[in-house]
């Protein structure tokens, strides 16, 4: 790779890690943080699903169980042995990892609908799981849970400001690995392997192992955002196995742009903001949002993040 | 102890007959695009309200709220091909963002159904009251009609798919666009058609559904979920197949909510379909995957 193909990259990541920083500086209302802060965290994850559906080629539906395993796996620790969430934060991404092998290795041995479908029961899967194991997991009325604190200052709903800069963190991680994994061997050979797969394969590229290794590492995160965000809202239920975080995760990808890396955050916050500014409008949202989905997919493949790039485009080759 | 097996055996066969009715245009849909329409759930809601409508309209006549919920839902299948399906054939990620798309318009319809009708369940008139009693089993006369109805139903389908022209051109492009296309069969056409096909069995499974059970706006996308199932069994694409498959489906999953216990009769379920699809994604009929 060419110094300024990296240098852009630093360029654009220290523009991005700015721009968001000041943030909190410049809009001190709690309310607008907080959905600033989920939308955050819906970028992350459906930044590192989109690391196997968009870059990997592997179309699966199992992102929001890796969440819901984060989200409870640091959440029983809490609850039921007093471990701190800071500890909870890496165990949940650790069962997520967990999770990705139970799931990864039948799974990625089919493909197509079959590999939508069996990602997609593990969901249904481990909502049984969650209600037959209520007296760890709380059942269906879920658990109350401490929130991350450092020297006995809390970190939640309650003092937004510190929340967002440790969640902006975990972005700029999540975007600086999503960054290395894709511009390493492994992202050629996903690239080599979504192009053309008989080629790859007679290349020597192991389809299997390059597959599972992304999505052990799509699901990382995508684990360790579940257990931000429930310590974050103090309360885990069985509704982060939701159907509308699934639609919501998806969206944001669909509307930002498949396989890009940006895209999925700036979905991610569009969807979040207009959901509240649409608030009045109730279900006539989501029958907005479903259009809207469609009409992307049809006419803007790659997202909105394709006008950002030809507006930048545009621009250039006009000072120039 | 006889008595329960029975009734197990007669609520799975009405389970079965439903699961064939909604599965059977899923599986056709599959077999000539490849695609997977997940706005299917939705078209079995739509022409559960459809028929509703028509039975508050129209007055209670039957015949007729089938004929307009049944009409409406075809009529539709081609705005669903036009909005979501077609414009996305021939991308190289086809198979994904036509799902994407599909699931994309089931939120649509779910929301519309929610806002025009109200999300409360809603009964609908009985398609034939009342009901006999055999020893302790009592079957209402819905059932025996809904057991009857599904065989007729889906004999019609095979022998218009074995027997008449245009269904002959639609298992032609399902074994060879290509083929079909220079013995000169209007693929685009037969597309649209089989979309229209299958939303048009998803609306008559749909009254159905709503004349045994009640009608509420998530009726399709809880039955999806069984329905996929089904067409997995009977490996994707046959329709022959996803009959059997729903036969077997239907009393296995009677036999576990009779015997099991409601809450294990999914997971039960659930576990079957991945050991299937790991030992035998291409079902009882289906092509080898």
């Amino acid at each position: 790779m060419s110094t300024l193909k990296r240098n852009r990259f630093l360029f654009e990541f220290l523009g991005i890690a700015a721009a968001l920083a000041i943030v909190p500086a410049l809009i001190r209302d709690q309310y607008f943080l907080h959905i600033t802060i989920t939308g955050l965290i819906f970028g992350i994850v459906a930044s590192n699903w989109n690391l196997a559906i968009g870059y990997g080629g592997i179309f699966h539906l199992a992102q929001v169980p890796f969440f819901a395993a984060g989200g409870y796996a640091s959440a029983i620790l809490a609850v039921s042995m007093g471990i701190t969430p800071w500890i909870g934060l890496l165990a949940a991404g650790g069962a997520a990892v967990v999770l990705s092998v139970i799931v990864g290795v039948p799974s990625l041995r089919v493909r197509g609908i079959y590999l939508v479908f069996l990602t997609f029961s593990s969901q249904f899967i481990m909502q049984s799981l969650i209600l037959f194991f209520a007296n760890i997991t709380g059942g269906d009325p879920g658990l109350v849970l401490p929130p991350f604190s450092i020297a006995n200052i809390n970190i939640d709903i309650f003092n937004p400001v510190a929340m967002y800069y440790m969640t902006l963190l975990l972005y700029l991680f999540s975007l600086a690995f999503i960054k290395k994994v894709t511009d390493s061997d492994i992202g050629l050979a996903l690239k080599s392997l979504r192009d053309s797969e008989v080629y790859a394969v007679s290349r020597g590229v192991n389809p299997y192992k390059y597959k599972m290794v992304t999505f052990l590492l799509s699901s990382f995160l995508a684990g360790v955002c579940g257990a931000l965000y429930v310590h974050y809202l103090r309360v885990i239920t069985p509704a982060v196995l939701d159907w509308s975080f699934l639609i919501m995760f998806l969206a944001s990808i669909v509307t930002g742009g498949f396989g890009t890396l940006y895209g999925p955050l700036l979905g991610a916050f569009i969807l979040t903001f207009a959901s509240e500014a649409l608030r009045a409008l109730s279900l006539f949202r989501n029958v907005i949002f479903g259009t809207l989905m469609i009409v992307i997919l049809i006419f803007l493949p790659k997202g909105l993040i394709t006008i950002a790039d030809r507006l930048l485009t545009a621009y250039r080759s006009r000072t120039r | 102890m006889i008595a329960e097996i029975a009734s197990a055996i007669i609520a799975g066969v009405v389970l079965a007959s439903m699961y064939a009715l909604a599965a059977v245009g899923l599986t056709l849909v599959w077999g000539v695009l490849k695609v997977l329409n997940f706005a299917h759930g939705s078209f079995i809601t739509l022409g559960a309200y459809f028929a509703w409508v028509a039975l508050m309209f129209f007055g209670e006549n039957y015949p007729v709220a089938i004929l307009f919920a049944v009409g409406l839902s075809f009529m539709l299948g081609f705005v669903l091909n036009v909005a979501s399906i077609r414009p996305l054939q021939g991308r190289p990620e086809s198979e994904n963002n036509v799902f994407i798309a599909t699931l994309a318009t089931s939120i649509v319809l779910e929301n519309l159904v929610i806002i025009v009708f109200g999300g409360r369940y809603k009964p609908i008139p009985s398609l034939v009251p009342g009901s006999i009693a055999i020893g302790t089993i009592t079957i209402n006369f819905q059932q025996l009609v809904i057991i009857a109805a599904a065989p007729i139903i889906l004999v019609t389908l095979m022998l218009y798919l074995n027997r008449m022209k245009s269904g002959m051109a639609v298992r032609a492009v399902a074994q060879d666009p290509d083929g079909a296309s220079i013995v000169g069969i209007d693929n685009r056409k037969i597309y649209s058609y089989t979309i229209a096909i299958g939303c048009l069995m998803a609306g008559l499974a749909g009254v159905l559904l709503g004349v045994i059970f009640y009608l509420y706006p998530g009726m399709g996308g809880d039955l999806l979920v069984r329905v996929l199932f089904v067409t997995v069994l009977g490996g994707m694409g046959s329709v022959k197949g996803t009959i059997y498959a729903a036969y077997i489906i239907g009393l296995i999953d009677a036999f576990a909510r009779y015997f099991v216990g409601l809450f294990w009769a999914s997971p039960i379920l659930f576990v079957m379909f991945v050991i299937i699809i790991l030992i035998r994604p291409e079902g009882l009929y289906g092509v080898k995957v």
